[in-house]
């Protein structure tokens, strides 16, 4: 691990001294902020909760041209995860297989049972592509991946040594590396000096919680000072309004969204058992005018979606029954975030006022699943005589695939604003290829195959502001 | 937007103004999108699990036994625990309902007092040996519990009773010692000495005989007992002091059949392991056949006056005879498909087949020719191993799986006394208590013939 660290401190001190060869490319600055933990895994019961943690750390940025920049980065990040479990075993197939219920069922009570914790402090070095507005107010979207090194590691290196020997995965690894996304906003003090706020999402790839088969992730909120040092001739963009001077022949824009989701179950298997429920969506869309009426549109959006189940069940996220066991009576929304990346074609016609119809796929990648409710569960038998309520709150992104493909379709209508920008209003409807929900094993029991039939349906009201960005 | 007005045509204009209009309600919907994103951050609750009704039940003086149409000695009762409000378990209302044997209770409607009680008086009927009361819980507010069954034996005098309590119900093997009058059972495994009543049978507590199969007696008083694992012990001393055998079947672990002819010589034998033989208490065996026989095994075997031997094939099912101590065996004129061989103290030959209907036949010839002599409609047909046909008094007591037992003092005129088809095995105790081994549909049961 010190090798690791030395290497990265050498590439943080040749960055800085390069920087000082590459004015008014380059930008450097520090930011600090804070993160909240949100792990991802075969989390099938529990409440994870999202702690918060420090994040600081250094970055260069250096630009290629107005538009693009890539930036790496030296920051510490400490991630605090916490496990809050029920205060009562379960009875229910949930949490334990059934088997085990059946034979080990007792009406005692149990002890409650001690939260869990783990903490985990890295020295992260990303990689990222950024986008930026050439804009006053600058907002700017990147991607990338980042290598990161464990500082707190608890374990000896005689137990690396000896799991190493024995051909043995030891938890926590030294290390990880994983995918950043970062949103900035920006906005000038000074000529050379930005003062920034960031958003960061981090998804590690190594298993770090062995039980849960848990990799890190995190969402970050940062704020920073960046610093450009400009040559005479550099000329900053002093105010926030389009590049282009008419939209209507930009080849390029971007549409910040935002707006609200209907999302339901749409697989027609048991239509009754399921409703939906109300999200909602924000992101970014990224548009190139293939010529004035159809464009090709893609982006990020991050969606919540989901379903409500209102009905009896062995399960609390999906209908499972089995005449040996005692269903509960089950009142539950299930939220389900995605990272939506649509890739659709935009008919438009009209001037001042365009509508438009969308057309298209997207590829929703899983952030979070939870689900929260209650659930009553009656047990009645010569002996006793029990009803519980459950109050539900549980990661449960174990139980659904990680990505959710499917198509979309929309409609909508522009209007102008200011400086060649137009307000965007649509509606969408996205709706899965294939069920979202992972198959169990071939040996499981059978309710365990119980309906896994769940689609999403989704209608997204969308609100955004189209702004174009290059001819 | 004014200004954006003015540069359009009129047209446009009128668009635009609508377009107004519609911004109020994307405003509206912006809004609304903050309030969702909002509300989807929403810090719900912890998860938790409360008990909101929690209530136990016990019922007491369940399992009693006393005889048909008499009180049981203790009330039977209800007691309700509230595990979340201990002291709420009074006014909870008890309905007590006779369900089988054909009693009745004191009070049908009894309510808990503070304690959670609720007891009442039962009184047995004389229609069956097992007898259920349920009792039927029902909340102060009306709402309806759980409702249990209570249960109870009453034992039938003169009648049969269909006993499906421990160990009488797991009968494997009996054996009675008339001149000393002591009874000896197997069941499950475990050995038991009868004791003062016919549901009284004590165990035997013999560490070192494991998985006891067969127990016989033979004419001085000394008990045999098989073992599952092929192992046979004995006792001299009417069952204080067990000594172990030399195993019947080399090299044989697992269960084993044996008989114990009118001259006190043991035999045993396998499903294909051949016929072993010890005349000295089974310290020493032999294969008289010299393993000739390896493929065969017996049913039954008889030593007749004349010192010959009498068996059933098990593989031809036919009457086999042999003249020197089982070293050659022939088999002769006889019914086919027999099932079962008994020879009486007149030396009648008596055979069963196990066709249906169910055929006996009668030899008083030493085999030589059988005449039939009853013929019983049976609902399905089965060779058996364990005896059908035992003697207790002037009477012998025929079992014909499929139908029930008869009883007999001639052989000419029989009676139905046991109409059961599901019972293979009919055993006599030294008191004379008939038991039939419940199997099939009845399967854990024992019917018990109660002459008191």
């Amino acid at each position: 691990m010190k090798k690791n660290l030395l290497i990265v401190c050498i590439c943080a001190i040749l960055m800085s001294f390069t920087a000082t060869s590459f004015a008014q490319k380059l930008s450097f600055g520090e930011y600090t902020g804070t993160n909240f933990s949100n792990l991802h895994g075969n989390l099938t019961t529990n409440k994870w909760v999202s702690k918060s943690g420090p994040s600081a750390g250094f970055f260069v940025e250096y630009n290629l041209g107005r538009l693009f920049s890539v930036q790496s980065e030296i920051g510490f990040i400490s991630q605090y995860y916490e496990m809050k479990s029920y205060n009562q075993q379960n009875y229910y197939p949930v949490a334990y297989p059934m088997d085990y219920m059946l034979y080990g069922y007792s009406n005692s009570w149990y002890p409650v049972y001690e939260p869990s914790k783990w903490d985990f402090s890295f020295l992260r070095v990303p990689l990222l592509i950024k986008y930026k507005t050439p804009t006053r107010l600058q907002l700017a979207i990147g991607g990338g991946l980042y290598y990161s090194i464990l500082l707190n590691d608890d374990l000896t290196n005689a137990e690396r040594d000896a799991a190493k020997k024995e051909d043995r995965r030891i938890y926590p690894p030294t290390h990880d590396w994983g995918y950043l996304f970062a949103a900035d906003l920006s906005y000038p003090i000074t000529k050379e000096v930005r003062f920034f706020v960031t958003g960061k999402l981090a998804t590690g790839q190594k298993v770090f919680i062995e039980n849960y088969k848990a990799k890190n992730g995190a969402s970050e909120l940062l704020f920073g000072l960046k610093y450009t040092p400009l040559r005479k001739s550099t000329k900053v963009p002093i105010s926030f309004k389009s590049s282009v001077r008419d939209s209507s022949f930009s080849r390029c824009y971007v549409i910040p969204v935002a707006g609200a989701t209907r999302s339901w179950n749409s697989s027609g298997t048991k239509p009754d058992n399921y409703s939906g429920k109300f999200g909602s969506n924000v992101g970014m869309i990224f548009g190139y005018r293939l010529d004035k009426s159809v464009s090709l549109q893609t982006g990020v959006i991050f969606d919540r979606k989901g379903y409500t189940l209102d009905d009896t069940s062995l399960y609390y996220h999906r209908i499972a029954t089995d005449t040996r066991y005692v269903a509960n009576n089950v009142d539950t929304k299930i939220a389900l975030d995605y990272l939506t990346v649509p890739l659709n074609f935009r008919i438009s016609s009209g001037k001042a006022l365009n509508f438009y119809v969308d057309f298209g796929v997207y590829a929703g990648f899983l952030m979070n699943a939870f689900c929260h409710g209650t659930a009553i569960h009656k047990n009645s038998d010569s002996y006793s005589y029990t009803i519980q309520k459950t109050v539900i709150n549980d990661a449960i992104e174990g139980y659904y695939k990680s990505v959710d493909w499917g198509y979309k379709t929309g409609l909508g209508f522009q209007f102008p604003f200011r400086n060649n920008m137009k307000f965007d209003l649509g509606i969408s409807y996205y709706g899965s290829f294939n069920p979202i929900l992972r198959k169990p094993d071939e040996n499981s029991p059978n309710y365990m195959k119980d309906d896994l039939s769940i689609k999403n349906g989704s209608l997204s009201f969308q609100f955004g502001l189209q702004i174009p960005i290059a001819n | 937007m004014q200004l954006l007005l003015n540069k359009y045509h009129p047209s446009v204009s009128l668009q635009i103004k609508w377009i107004q209009k519609l911004s109020y309600i994307m405003a509206c919907g912006f809004v609304s999108s903050v309030i969702l994103l909002v509300n989807s951050c929403t810090n719900y609750s912890d998860p938790s699990i409360e008990s909101l009704v929690n209530y136990r039940f016990n019922y007491q003086n369940t399992n009693q036994i006393s005889y048909g149409g008499e009180y049981l000695q203790d009330s039977i009762y209800v007691q309700v625990q509230n595990i979340n409000s201990p002291l709420d378990v009074g006014g909870f209302n008890v309905e007590f309902r006779v369900q089988t044997g054909g009693g009745s209770v004191d009070q049908q409607q009894v309510k808990t007092r503070k304690d959670g009680k609720a007891a009442t008086r039962w009184k047995l009927g004389t229609d069956t040996f097992t007898q259920i009361v349920t009792a039927r819980v029902t909340g102060p507010d009306g709402k309806l519990l759980p409702e249990a069954t209570i249960m109870a034996h009453g034992i039938l005098r003169n009648a049969w009773n269909e006993v499906d309590i421990s160990p009488l119900s797991n009968l494997i093997d009996l054996a009675a010692d008339t001149v000393n009058h002591i009874s000896w059972m197997i069941s499950s495994g475990g050995i038991y000495k009868k004791g003062i009543n016919f549901l009284d049978w004590q165990p035997i507590n013999q560490q070192k005989i494991y998985s006891a199969s067969a127990i016989e007696i033979d004419r001085t008083g000394v008990i045999y007992i098989g073992t599952y694992n092929g192992e046979l012990y004995k006792s001299t001393d009417h069952g204080l002091t067990w000594i172990k055998c030399t195993n019947p079947i080399p090299n044989q672990s697992f269960n084993f059949f044996f008989w114990i002819t009118n001259d006190n010589d043991l035999w045993a034998t396998g499903y294909y392991s051949g016929l072993w033989h010890s005349s000295d208490g089974g310290k020493t065996w032999t294969n008289p056949a010299n393993g000739n026989d390896k493929n065969d095994y017996i049913v039954g075997i008889n030593r007749l006056k004349d010192g010959s031997l009498l068996a059933v094939s098990g593989t031809t099912q036919l009457l086999m005879k042999s003249g020197d101590n089982g070293k050659n065996w022939t088999s002769f004129e006889s019914p086919k498909y027999l099932g079962n061989l008994y020879v009486t103290e007149k030396q009648e030959i008596i055979v069963s087949d196990y066709t249906t209907p169910s055929n006996f036949f009668l030899s008083d010839d030493q085999g030589k020719s059988f005449r039939k002599i009853h013929t019983v409609l049976a609902s399905y047909a089965t060779g058996l191993l364990e005896p059908n046909i035992q003697k207790f008094g002037p009477y012998y007591y025929i079992l014909v799986s499929g139908t029930g037992i008869l009883k007999t003092q001639n052989f000419e005129q029989f009676e139905t006394i046991l109409s059961e088809p599901n019972i293979r095995g009919v055993y006599l105790d030294h008191t004379g208590t008939i038991l039939a081994k419940g199997w099939r549909d009845k399967q854990n049961k024992t019917f018990i013939y109660n002459r008191n």
